[in-house]
């Protein structure tokens, strides 16, 4: 490998050299030698080629010095990446006029795979710095060298940035701006390993190995900043090519791919949140006997679990270590053992108010439900005013469905003239006690309808169940209306059609 | 976390090795496995012995390990660089998971190829259509590259 980049580099400048040679040996002057290497194709290429060559040696000796001998896996992942990249950037350029591919072209776009190859061994190097700390302290040079690679890139990176940038700003439209775009996404993502490089020094030489309980969720925000970052750097790059070219379609996949994975990156960031603050009042402090009982393995890390607050048993019945289960809960909420959802608490001010007492609570100890809504708090007009026709002796009822949207005006309207109607006819001693709907407005087949036999002079409590269950209808004739009225507001229909089509 | 995680793991993995699968790091790099598989005896692969990578993430187990075919296999979920399409690899990964249960996975894998999500479109197609030619293809490329 080594030994054919050698030969590579040293037959180009041996070409090079041999062609200059030859043209200053068959022309008499230098001007016509100069004027013969200018012309000829051959030499342009070899002269190329030769450029190409000091880039790869210059490549090697920066590799040597910053770092060291490569391993296997990191030249293997090199390739791999070199492979996507140039696939990737290839597809770029099709959206670019031909006239702008020129010798220029090319030398920017060595430089730039030349820069990012570093980025690539750099994050490699990162990676494996931080996988072997645990094992063997790394010799100072390592982290040295990192360090200075660091720097190195950051400041190829701002500048060839400035550079595009200053060129892209004085030509409107110009390939430079793709150039700019991808230098912008390598220092967002030089930049957000810098931190976690930073975080990781700091772990190590600050904390010394004691826990460091805010550093996931460092990293998480650092991870989750540069995503956002590099999405607005793609949305840049987006409307830039849509402006003065054509639709640059080889960048939506990327960029649909980046928004979906920071939307679900903060998603998850809000819930995982969430389900933190409230961890110790959502989740029982795992008992001594409830671990005696069971395993004491913590699954995730394979370590023995104690009692008291190191371990936390989840809604399902399963225990884990508290960091476990944090460091578990950044990536996804779901029990690691069997899937289910990890659930964030409904009402935070009820989980606010139980108080975390140390104690550990009862084993499968019911959730605080969400509490129900008062059924007078339901329906923002109506019901309350027919709440006092229902006995309060009555079991109150719950209305299990949520707060309704605010009902639009006609529905209003209608419901109170059907309240109206109620009230009357329940009011009236020796009426029907009947509620006789509008046809439009008659509830669906399947509820029960109540029978008109009630001729006494009191409200029984058999007439008030009734009469409860006709507002249970009523409300979920209003429910279906909004939802109609919502899907037929476009052609402004108004509900009373029907009220048939509601056969849920 | 990961070192200790995954040391735990080789000494249970010696304790307790699973069928027809051993595993073990690469030199003294814990992050760096690699795995043999015995084709099931009950597939087209049966004879054939399959060498596999193992590379584990920083943050084991909280994501999932990288685990490649090394040996050419002819297989509708598997591809000719190596990769499995397994989704306990992928999003369905839970850290209660290990390596040995991750081989044995990949074993029953071999023994149900799962052609409704196909790696490899060819194979799977092959493996619906006409499975008499594709145990013979199995059989053919075992011979050929895992024997």
């Amino acid at each position: 490998m080594a030994r054919t980049t050698e030969s590579y580099i040293l037959l180009s400048y041996v070409a090079l050299a041999g062609l200059v040679a030859y043209a200053f040996h068959s022309r008499l002057t230098f001007y016509h030698a100069m004027a013969y290497l200018y012309a000829s194709k051959a030499a342009r290429l070899s002269a190329a080629n030769a450029g190409l060559a000091t880039l790869v040696l210059l490549g090697r000796i920066l590799q040597r010095v910053l770092l060291g001998s490569l391993r296997f896996v990191e030249v293997e992942r090199m390739h791999l990446r070199a492979r996507e990249a140039i696939i990737e950037s290839f597809l770029a350029m099709t959206v670019f006029s031909r006239h702008e591919f020129n010798a220029r072209f090319l030398v920017m776009f060595s430089v730039m795979f030349f820069i990012k190859a570093f980025h690539w061994l750099c994050y490699e190097r990162l990676n494996f710095v931080e996988q072997q700390a645990a094992a063997l302290a790394q010799p100072r040079r390592t982290h040295l060298r990192l360090v200075a690679l660091f720097i190195l890139l950051h400041l190829s990176d701002v500048g060839m940035l400035a550079h595009c940038l200053r060129h892209a700003r004085q030509r409107a439209p110009s390939i430079m701006a793709m150039f700019a775009f991808e230098y912008a996404i390598l220092l967002i993502g030089l930049l957000s390993h810098s931190v976690r490089y930073a975080v990781f020094v700091v772990d190590m030489v600050v904390m010394r190995g004691r826990s460091w309980d805010n550093k996931g969720m460092f990293l998480f925000v650092n991870e989750l900043v540069s995503t956002f970052l590099q999405l607005c750097a793609y949305f840049a790059f987006f409307a830039y090519v849509h402006l003065y070219y054509s639709l640059p379609i080889h960048i939506m996949r990327d960029m649909g791919m980046t928004f979906r994975h920071f939307r679900r990156r903060l998603a998850d960031f809000i819930r995982y949140r969430r389900v933190v603050r409230s961890m110790h009042a959502e989740f029982a402090d795992a008992s001594e006997e409830e671990l005696a009982s069971g395993d004491r393995t913590c699954i995730i890390c394979r370590e023995e679990m104690h009692g008291g607050s190191g371990a936390k048993k989840l809604h399902c019945g399963h225990i884990f270590h508290v960091s476990c289960l944090r460091s578990w809960m950044e990536r996804s909420m779901s029990c690691p053992t069997c899937r289910r959802e990890i659930r964030p608490v409904r009402n935070e001010s009820s989980a606010a108010a139980t108080p975390a007492s140390p104690l550990p609570r009862p084993a499968g100890r019911p959730e605080g439900r969400p509490e129900v809504p008062p059924a007078g708090a339901s329906a923002s007009t109506s019901p309350s005013a027919a709440t006092p026709t229902v006995p309060t002796g009555l079991p109150a009822h719950t209305y299990t469905l949520p707060p309704p949207p605010p009902p639009p005006p006609e529905v209003v309207a209608w419901l109170e003239q059907a309240l109206a109607a109620h009230r009357a006819g329940a009011g009236a001693v020796d009426g029907s006690g009947n509620i006789t709907p509008t046809p439009a407005l008659r509830p669906s087949p399947a509820s029960p309808r109540p029978t008109s036999s009630g001729r006494r002079s009191s409200v029984t409590l058999r007439e008030a169940r009734q009469l409860q269950r006709q507002l249970d209808d009523l409300t979920d004739i209003m429910r279906n209306l909004i939802q109609r009225l919502e899907s037929d507001v476009a052609d402004g229909d108004t509900p009373n059609a029907d009220g048939e089509t509601d056969g849920s | 976390m990961a070192l200790k995680r995954i040391s735990k793991e080789l000494v249970d993995l010696g304790k307790d090795p699973p069928a027809n699968c051993s595993a073990g790091p690469i030199g003294d790099d814990l992050f760096h496995w690699q795995a043999t598989i015995i084709g099931p005896p009950d597939s087209p692969y049966s004879g054939g012995v399959y060498f596999l990578n193992i590379h584990f993430p920083t943050d084991y187990p909280f994501k999932p390990p990288k685990v490649q075919f090394t040996t050419k296999i002819y297989h509708p979920n598997i591809n000719s660089n190596g990769s499995i399409c397994l989704d306990i690899l992928r999003d369905q990964w839970s850290p209660a998971l290990t390596i040995s249960k991750v081989l044995l996975s990949i074993c029953s894998l071999l023994t149900d190829p799962n052609p409704d999500d196909p790696l490899v479109p060819d194979i799977a197609h092959k493996y619906k259509s006409n499975r008499a030619r594709y145990e013979e293809e199995a059989r053919e490329w075992t011979r050929r590259y895992a024997m």
